[in-house]
């Protein structure tokens, strides 16, 4: 008894390796990942469906054992809603009128960033097949709405076929048109919210397939998925997983699979107006002009929410109530700004919210990503491009390849520790951490 | 005397302390008295004997068990008085062992090991300062110290996160309080006494947050919002002979440019000479507000009393529709004076042309019809009459349009129109006074639960370091 209660670490290690299965991993993946379009009304608001799954999804696998509570991790999720609280208190006590939805959003979404799922290498493995077999089709769907467009037919919202409207969740740019006046319309891959998710998706998958060293031929379709979409979400993900691998010596030989993807890629650019496209996007930052995406999601919001947010002493720390960000925006005509991470956390919970909720959130990210350089984009994309604080498929994006699944080193770690004739316990040989 | 011992399958050191209960007292305190040693011989099963002696009952006689050594119960260096014979009712020692079952204790490969006895010396280190009980740990990590039971547990270091939980229930059981047993009076213990504080540390959080938010409640007042609904209606703008916008883009741009005039000078000015008002009062008491793809504009105002917020919200609402629609009206005006210009020009040029052609006429009629120059002057008045009959009609196509525009500015409605008149409101926008105060209780109650739930991680955390095995003996 008295050595199991010191040797847990193998004992669990060895009912790890035991678990080959990961099924509760795999319907949190594909639910973040085919339900992220699907929200039901919650009164003046939706909830993605996807939420109360994940949260369904993550108590399941606590009971069962395959999911677990990483109490560092932890930690910085309890400091996030520590803070969160208090400033909400104070904005309470202060007469101002924070919205306890956003409030419960902040709660229901975090659970993920501080758990983990308690995997062999082999269940981490087929949790990443499957990752990769999904977002194949999504590449293949998203290159099949942009051919059948250049053949004539027009864009359609397809999921509006079988789903009503109104379990479809508003308020994005499922589909738009490549330019203003155009014909054609960036891809989505009909299941996901806006081109740039799928876009994000297919550069995770990208630099992921990379990093394992997976064929040429599945970098490849990954990639070309990536084109038609027109956003730079998924170059953001994949570039900086790129640059890492071409400093590792251990990785570098993998950036070869990339070659017959770039050739696709210049083919694509010269024979369709894709390749003009992202020219144009990539320079539209510049000019001034304040109505390009860019501008809109990297510029305004920080021009916008952070000289209001420090201007009054009063709400300078512990902020003007969860929500109100959204509602500064409207109330002056900026309702097409989004709201980062930042700009949207420093109005809303000031200065203490920065130190705490940014602050662990970027804590939790760059903890992971110091062993999992293929995040390294997905944590720029969320800490900085996106309005991902209570976007429930951002969070999960992030958390879930971040820290959920566990690292290539745990995997090494999970053979179990055998005792030797000297009483030391060791891990086989072979086998190194 | 209660000593709790916690033993490995080699020679390390255990996880122990020594808890003192004195009988009678409320809330018994526990003083650590000695030091974590190194055991000297193997035992058997020291859990079940912790988890006994965890659940000593308190009218026997106190006892020593360490580790398979006998430890004394002592009280040097504690600062108390040690529990002795004289202070409880005595019962034979190796009886009251051998009622629980727990002793002897016997070495797996060797003889029946000795009862414990009381020595008369301290076996174990007396030297170290005593700790207080509240600085038991729970879990082992919370002893740690450099050389103490973290070193001696988990001399391989600090392991990562993503490494099992290490801590079994059993393990908590022995180190944080035992389950009492049937029939027995459980001794509390620093788990006990953790999750008493941790409760006590709710309520007073929940206390906190309730009087926080009450007092600011009760300071600020409460406040009242009334709304009134604009839409404005760039198809108006055809009577003030404006091309109206289609491009989707620059028709957003052009609502949510209303914003800006609804807290401009020119409207918040008028409202606070209205309303006797600060001006600064009135623009920090507005706000308006545009629905996505939509071209209603929702006029917000707040004050302290439901009448001032619906006069703010009314007068800004009358001011700003008053102000479009005038501006409008003014532009067509202007217009028409505009023209004012060129129909006087046009009148001089007419006046000017009928002169030269009653000239003309006055000369024509002294000439001889059989002259040459009679059929030049002709023409000349022919063509000055065409002149000014082609002026004249246009100088009335002029004060016609003038006319128009007089017009339209006296019927023009403006691209605004009020769909929804500001009304006085029933309640406070504001959370009231029963909502705020639980809404405080149950946000210090999340406080609280948050800072509870990081002192168990934390100490989770600890404690997955000091069990983590060693991968290098």
């Amino acid at each position: 008894v008295t050595a199991q209660a010191i040797l847990p670490a193998t004992a669990q290690a060895t009912v790890r390796a035991g678990r080959r299965g990961a099924p509760l991993t795999i319907a949190l993946l594909v639910c973040q990942l085919l339900l992220q379009r699907i929200a039901v009304p919650l009164g003046e608001d939706q909830v993605p469906v996807t939420l109360p799954v994940s949260l369904a999804l993550l108590a399941a696998g606590f009971v069962t054992g395959e999911f677990r509570v990483r109490p560092g991790a932890a930690r910085g999720v309890l400091v996030l809603w520590g803070t969160a609280f208090s400033c909400t208190l104070v904005a309470v006590a202060s007469g101002l009128v924070p919205s306890l939805f956003s409030l419960l959003l902040v709660v229901a979404i975090y659970p993920v960033a501080g758990m983990t799922a308690d995997l062999s290498a082999s269940a981490v493995r087929r949790v990443e097949n499957v990752f990769f077999g999904i977002m194949v089709v999504a590449a293949a769907v998203s290159l099949v709405q942009l051919l059948i467009q250049v053949a004539g037919v027009p864009y359609e919202d397809y999921l509006l076929r079988v789903v009503p409207v109104d379990l479809l969740q508003q308020g994005f740019n499922t589909g738009d048109p490549i330019a203003y006046g155009e014909s054609l319309y960036r891809s989505n891959g009909v299941l996901f919210l806006e081109p740039s998710f799928v876009s994000a998706y297919l550069g995770l998958a990208t630099a992921l397939a990379l990093y394992r060293g997976r064929s040429a031929l599945l970098v490849s379709v990954l990639l070309a998925g990536m084109l038609p979409p027109l956003a730079g979400s998924g170059f953001v993900v994949l570039l900086p997983a790129v640059l890492v691998m071409a400093f590792s010596t251990k990785r570098r030989r993998n950036l070869l699979a990339l070659a017959p993807a770039l050739v696709i890629a210049l083919v694509v650019a010269l024979t369709t107006p894709l390749g003009e496209r992202y020219v144009a996007r990539s320079d539209e930052g510049g000019g001034g002009n304040t109505n390009t995406s860019t501008s809109l999601r990297l510029l305004l919001p920080y021009e916008s929410l952070l000289p209001p947010s420090v201007a009054d002493v009063g709400t300078a720390f512990t902020g003007h109530g969860a929500g109100s960000a959204e509602d500064y925006l409207r109330e002056n005509g900026l309702s097409s700004v989004t709201a980062p991470l930042l700009p949207k956390v420093a109005y809303e919970y000031g200065i203490l919210g920065v130190v705490g909720i940014v602050g662990a959130l970027v804590a939790l990210l760059a903890a992971a990503a110091v062993r999992r350089p293929w995040i390294v984009g997905v944590a720029v994309l969320f800490l900085y491009v996106n309005a991902s604080f209570l976007q429930n498929t951002l969070v999960m994006m992030a958390f879930f390849w971040a820290s959920f699944l566990p690292y290539d080193d745990d995997l090494d770690g999970l053979h179990p520790v055998t005792r030797a004739d000297d009483g030391a316990y060791r891990q086989p040989p072979g086998v190194s951490r | 005397v209660v000593t709790i011992c916690r033993s490995t399958r080699t020679q390390r050191p255990g996880v122990g302390a020594s808890f003192t209960y004195h009988r009678g007292d409320h809330l018994p305190t526990t003083r650590r008295l000695g030091r974590v040693s190194e055991p000297a011989f193997p035992i058997r099963d020291d859990e079940a004997q912790a988890e006994e002696f965890m659940s000593t009952d308190q009218t026997r006689e106190p006892v020593t068990v360490s580790g398979g050594v006998p430890r004394p119960a002592i009280g040097a260096g504690s600062g108390r008085r040690p529990i002795g014979v004289d202070d409880v009712p005595r019962t034979d020692p190796s009886a009251d062992m051998q009622d629980t079952g727990r002793l002897p204790v016997t070495a797996p490969d060797g003889p029946p090991l000795p009862e414990p006895v009381r020595p008369s010396t301290p076996a174990v280190d007396t030297t170290a300062p005593p700790a207080e009980a509240t600085d038991l740990p729970a879990d082992p990590a919370d002893e740690a110290q450099p050389g103490g039971e973290r070193d001696a547990l988990a001399p391989g270091g600090a392991d990562d996160e993503d490494a099992p939980a290490p801590e079994s229930a059993k393990t908590r059981r022995l180190v944080g309080g035992a389950p009492p047993r049937t029939g027995r009076r459980r001794i509390p213990t620093t788990g006990t006494r953790r999750a008493r504080n941790r409760v006590l540390f709710v309520l007073v959080a929940a206390l906190v947050g309730s009087a926080l938010a009450l007092t600011g409640s009760l300071l600020m007042g409460p406040r009242y919002t009334s709304e009134a609904g604009v839409l404005w209606d760039p198809a108006s703008a055809q009577l003030v002979d404006e091309t109206v916008t289609v491009d989707p883009n620059l028709l957003d741009r052009q609502v949510t440019d209303q914003q800006d005039v609804i807290a401009s000078d020119a409207v918040v000015g008028a409202v606070s000479e209205n309303l006797g008002m600060d001006p600064e009062d009135v623009r920090d008491a507005i706000s308006s507000s545009v629905a996505d793809g939509s071209s209603l504009i929702t006029i917000s105002a707040e004050a302290a009393t439901p009448t001032e917020a619906e006069e703010i919200a009314a007068a800004v609402t009358t001011t700003y529709v008053d102000f479009v629609r005038t501006s409008g009206a003014a532009s067509l005006t202007s217009r028409a004076e505009a023209l004012q210009t060129t129909i006087d020009r046009q009148n001089t040029q007419l006046t000017a042309l009928q002169q030269q052609l009653q000239a003309q006429t006055d000369q024509l009629a002294g000439v001889p019809t059989t002259s040459s120059t009679y059929a030049v002057l002709q023409g000349q008045v022919a063509q000055l009459s065409g002149q000014v009959a082609d002026l004249t009609t246009r100088v009335a196509d002029v004060v016609d349009q003038q006319e128009s525009l007089r017009a339209a500015a006296a019927i023009y409605p403006g691209t605004a129109r009020v769909l929804s008149q500001a009304e006085q409101p029933k309640a406070p926008s504001t959370f009231s006074v029963p909502v705020t105060v639980a809404l405080g209780a149950i946000l210090g109650l999340a406080v609280a639960g948050c800072v509870i739930g990081f002192q168990v991680a934390r100490s989770s955390s600890a404690s997955r370091e000091a069990t983590t095995p060693s991968t290098t003996g």
